[in-house]
């Protein structure tokens, strides 16, 4: 959604990709609050995605409605007040399917795109 | 799945808790920003800088604030819409396709909604009485069998005054009454007669006036009382508060109206209603015969009431049982048993218990077949539109998205098919109910008014069938494995998978159709065999007249009298053969059974005094009984006018009492002892099947009814040309007799002899309905694989012709393998009818449950409808033009 506001992203955010970087960074390291997960997509992404931080939050809201994700507030390292978010049994599940067929697909895409150098 | 029920409930949550969300995101984006900037402050910005550098990143907090209340709330709403509405413009693209489904469904759910609406009143439903769980019936057990408990009024007062188990007890018997509000017009209602704890322990609640007690039914005699339903005080009244205290007019004799029951109350039986109750003690009444006059107290000799009682809180059926049992020592030979009384007295729950179960069972199969058809159906569909899922998925629309708006079009047509369903189940089941009480008075007021759990189930199966036959092909068509529906044009029939479903579908149609083809047999050749089964007597022709003097006040005497005259000239009205008077005519709704000591005769085994007199079937009638039935007499004489209450006491025995109790050898001449007097035998006549068609001619004893105690006669005339051209003549006689005197009913015997067949009929309809139903559900599930295959395989047969192939081989081809797909079915169904009609056994007559006949017969049905199914897809393969076929695409 954001990404189509924004065209100067060096590269375009597949609708879901944003979903699946945040159920894997709250996977890997635990809880965590909305800063922390945009901290965690820029480390791994290596600059390669540039997204408005804000995104991350409306992502946060479709994943709990799903239920693969649950949120709760806490106090932060430096006591302030913030929401945590962790990850469920539900979206690990989910994790898994979607990171299945994202490597389908990524095969898929991969090959049509071989196919078509073939056939130049 | 889960998920997506949760998500739209949170949607719909967040939708409300806007407020809420809007200052949880305003202190979590604030925190970030705060995060942000101190970050860039530690890289060595300034404060300024950095809180501009963080708003950069971040991005606008209004448009960040915007994407998170759209995805949670508004758009899931929209969505919600805009999958109702595709799904509705998707259906009425292929409007042919949503009646097929919405019909189907309605057939299946209405069929089912109907029969269980039967179930519901014959089996589920209770009293509508105040903890029905703690009302109990009374029955014995009595040489190995049950029989339900018939007491004397006297007995009732015995355990009311001296039980400690009981919160009341009460006998009940029911009889038609004639009633009238002002002492003129007069009509027919139905009356309860009852003991002084009735309302009591049925915990009813007067709509107005009072409701009887034990005293008001002790002082009957001087002062009647009796209580309306609710329902007359309504039709007759107007609900007018003024006739408390009022009299009407009950068989002639005057009675103030004491009070009327709650609105809902029907009585102590499940499937009847009630109009008027009067206390038991009045009984004479009603029952003429039994009345002051005779000379008799009935009231201590007759039994006639059927006991039911509420136990204590507390207390369970053993404790009260061994209670009662210990408080009556006459009854230890016989064992006393309380039965759950909270479905009242029940007597559809016996007769049409089972039939109903065996309905209810082939129903359910129907709508398995439904659901197969309906999920062959959408899968069709599906497959015709995977190129469109695939391409959708492939540009990114989630599957659940896909899924959601196949499903919502299934649910659009389970709402459109529960709709449909709901008024076909009404109909029917009124129909079957009409159907039940054809030809006669309503003897079966079912309560079939819709009620909670009716709806409940059809809203349940509705929802359920959609479910079933929605998801699957749902989750078949949106399988995301892309690159194979990519590829595939039209031309191929899609992954292999697919279509081996499908096929298994018309096997398990076809399997289940067999079962039910195979019950439906049976069941008809049952209602054959029955319905051309020899009765022993000739009942065409014989027309039966149902009058009761007593019921206009006449006194037993006068009663007798009025029979008597009206015999007389019926005998000589043109047209009738004979004439007689049967006090429980051929097939009605009541025999008379009693005991009777054949002296001589000893059962094998058993000593005690009361299996010495075995309990037989006896009838009172007048003389030319037989010869009005077309019974014909074995040896001995008929009775005549000396066998009257001054003549000696003489009894006539049909062949079957003689083969049992004299072992065949002649009996005219020899003696029977009953009720403490001596019958000579004076005559043998030949068996008739005049109680029950299934069980046989009865071990019958025949006494005149001068000689006997009736509580009414029926008239019977055979005629010498058609019945109905006598019947007015009939009237005639019975006005100028007495002008008042009324009618209950008149009517052909075979009418009662086919009333006797009613159960049988039903299933035999009924089950034969719906298997052919489920033969066509399955005829067309067949037709729709075949045909899609001719499709599909069109430019297959253009090459096959184009290299020369006959039409026979192109159409045998299909033919090879829609034969192995109803062989399959078959091979599969055989056993599965077998072992399923086990269940039908009890049901059956003179068929056996395994009938290698009927099961030949049903698959050769089965088999032609098949063969007419893919006749139509064959000849069209026959037909391909290879020019045409070969451009296919």
């Amino acid at each position: 959604m954001a990404q189509r506001k924004n065209p100067e992203h060096r590269s375009e955010l597949l609708q879901g990709t944003l979903d699946l970087m945040i159920l894997k960074a709250l996977d890997a390291l635990g809880p965590l609050h909305g800063y922390g997960i945009a901290r965690r997509i820029e480390q791994i992404s290596e600059d390669l995605v540039k997204l408005n931080e804000g995104t991350v939050y409306a992502s946060l809201i479709r994943l709990s409605q799903n239920g693969w994700i649950s949120a709760k507030w806490g106090a932060s390292e430096n006591n302030r007040r913030a929401k945590y978010y962790s990850i469920t049994a539900a979206g690990r599940k989910r994790l898994a399917r979607e990171k299945e067929s994202w490597e389908r697909i990524s095969g898929l895409i991969f090959r049509i795109l071989q196919l078509d150098e073939g056939q130049r | 799945m889960f998920s997506g029920i949760k998500s739209a409930a949170a949607r719909i949550s967040a939708t409300f808790t806007r407020g809420r969300l809007e200052q949880d995101l305003s202190d979590e984006f604030e925190y970030h920003l705060t995060l942000l900037t101190e970050r860039f402050v530690s890289q060595g910005m300034t404060q300024r800088e950095a809180e501009y550098a963080a708003r950069r990143q971040f991005g606008g907090v209004a448009q960040m604030k915007h994407d998170c209340y759209e995805a949670s709330s508004l758009r899931s709403l929209e969505w919600l819409l805009k999958d109702t509405f595709y799904a509705l413009r998707a259906l009425r693209k292929n409007p042919g396709f949503a009646l097929t489904a919405i019909l189907t469904l309605a057939i299946g759910v209405g069929a089912n909604t109907a029969i269980f609406s039967f179930v519901n009143a014959i089996l589920l439903k209770q009293l509508p009485a105040p903890h029905p769980e703690r009302l109990v019936k009374f029955s014995y057990i009595d040489h190995g069998e049950r029989r339900g408990a018939v007491w004397k009024l006297s007995s009732v007062d015995e355990i009311a005054k001296r039980n400690t188990v009981l919160d009341g007890i009460f006998g009940w018997s029911t009889r038609p009454v004639n009633f009238s509000a002002n002492g003129d017009s007069a009509e027919w209602i139905d009356g309860e007669m009852v003991t002084g704890q009735y309302f009591r322990t049925l915990e009813v609640q007067p709509a107005a006036g009072r409701l009887f007690d034990d005293d008001d039914v002790r002082n009957a005699d001087a002062n009647p009382v009796c209580v309306l339903s609710y329902a007359l005080w309504q039709r007759e009244f107007a609900g007018s508060s003024a006739v408390i205290g009022r009299t009407v007019f009950l068989n002639g004799h005057s009675y103030h109206v004491l009070g009327v029951t709650a609105r809902g109350f029907y009585g102590a039986a499940l499937q009847q209603r009630f109009d008027v109750a009067v206390p038991a003690t009045r009984f004479g009444d009603f029952m003429p015969a039994f009345g002051a006059g005779s000379g008799v107290d009935w009231l201590k000799t007759l039994s006639w009431m059927t006991p039911m009682a509420r136990l204590k809180p507390g207390i369970s059926r053993a404790q009260a049982e061994a209670e009662i049992q210990r408080q009556e020592p006459d009854w230890r030979k016989r064992t006393l048993v309380l039965d759950d009384g909270s479905q009242g007295i029940n007597p559809m729950r016996s007769s049409f218990g089972r039939p109903v179960i065996v309905l209810m069972a082939v129903v359910a199969l129907v709508l398995l077949l439904t659901c197969a058809n309906l999920a062959n159906l959408l899968l069709a569909r599906s497959q015709a539109r995977a190129k469109e899922f695939a391409l959708r998925l492939a540009i990114g629309a989630s599957r659940w998205r896909l899924i959601r708006q196949l499903l919502a079009e299934s649910l659009l047509i389970a709402f459109g098919g529960g709709l449909a369903s709901i008024m076909l189940a009404f109909w029917i089941s009124r129909t079957l109910l009409a159907f039940l009480n054809a030809g006669r008075a309503a003897v079966y007021a079912l309560h079939l008014e819709p009620d909670p759990a009716v709806l409940v189930f059809s809203i349940l199966l509705s929802a359920v069938t959609a479910i079933l036959f929605g998801l699957l092909p749902a989750w078949q068509a949106t399988r995301p494995d892309l690159l194979p529906a990519l590829q595939q044009g039209s031309g191929a029939s899609g992954p292999p998978a697919r279509v081996l479903f499908r096929r298994s579908l018309v096997v398990f149609q076809i399997a289940l159709s067999l079962i039910i083809v195979f019950a439906a047999g049976l069941l008809t050749r049952t209602l054959r065999t029955l319905a051309t089964v020899d009765l022993g007597f000739q009942p065409d022709r014989v027309i039966a007249l149902n009058v009761d003097p007593g019921a206009s006040g006449h006194s037993a005497a006068e009663v007798a009298a009025i029979f008597d005259q009206m015999l007389e000239r019926v005998r000589t009205l043109p047209g009738v053969k004979t004439a007689s008077l049967v006090a429980s005519p051929p097939n009605g709704s009541m025999g008379i059974s009693m005991s009777v000591e054949v002296p001589g005769y000893t059962p094998a085994g058993v000593g005690d005094k009361a299996a010495r007199e075995p309990v037989v079937a006896f009838n009172f009638i007048s003389p030319d009984y037989f010869a009005t039935l077309g019974q014909s007499f074995i040896g001995g004489r008929d009775f005549e006018a000396r066998d009257n209450r001054s003549g000696p006491r003489v009894a006539i025995v049909n062949e079957k009492f003689v083969r049992h109790y004299f072992g065949g050898r002649d009996p005219v001449g020899k003696k029977l002892r009953q009720g403490g007097g001596e019958l000579e035998i004076v005559g043998v006549v030949s068996d008739a099947r005049d109680q029950d068609i299934r069980k046989g001619a009865q071990e019958t004893v025949y006494l005149p009814e001068k000689q006997s105690q009736t509580s009414g006669l029926t008239l019977l005339a055979r005629t010498t040309n058609d019945p109905r051209h006598v019947i007015p003549l009939l009237l005639g006689t019975v006005h100028s007799i007495d002008h008042g005197l009324p009618v209950y009913s008149v009517h052909t015997l075979d009418l009662d002899v086919a009333a006797n067949l009613k159960t049988e009929r039903i299933l035999g309809y009924l089950s034969t309905l719906f298997a052919a139903l489920a033969m066509l559900l399955a005829a067309i599930g067949l037709y729709g694989v075949v045909a899609y295959s001719v499709v599909c395989r069109t430019r297959e047969i253009g090459i096959r012709f184009a290299v020369g192939a006959q039409r026979r081989e192109v159409a045998g081809l299909f033919a090879r393998e829609s034969f192995i797909l109803v062989l399959s079915g078959l091979i599969i169904g055989a056993p599965m009818a077998l072992a399923s009609a086990q269940a039908l056994k009890s049901l059956l007559f003179g068929v056996a449950v395994t009938d290698p006949v009927t099961l030949v017969i049903s698959i050769a049905v089965l088999a032609f409808a098949a063969f007419l199914a893919t006749s139509i897809p064959l000849w069209r393969a026959a037909k391909v033009n290879p020019v045409v076929a070969l451009r296919w695409e």
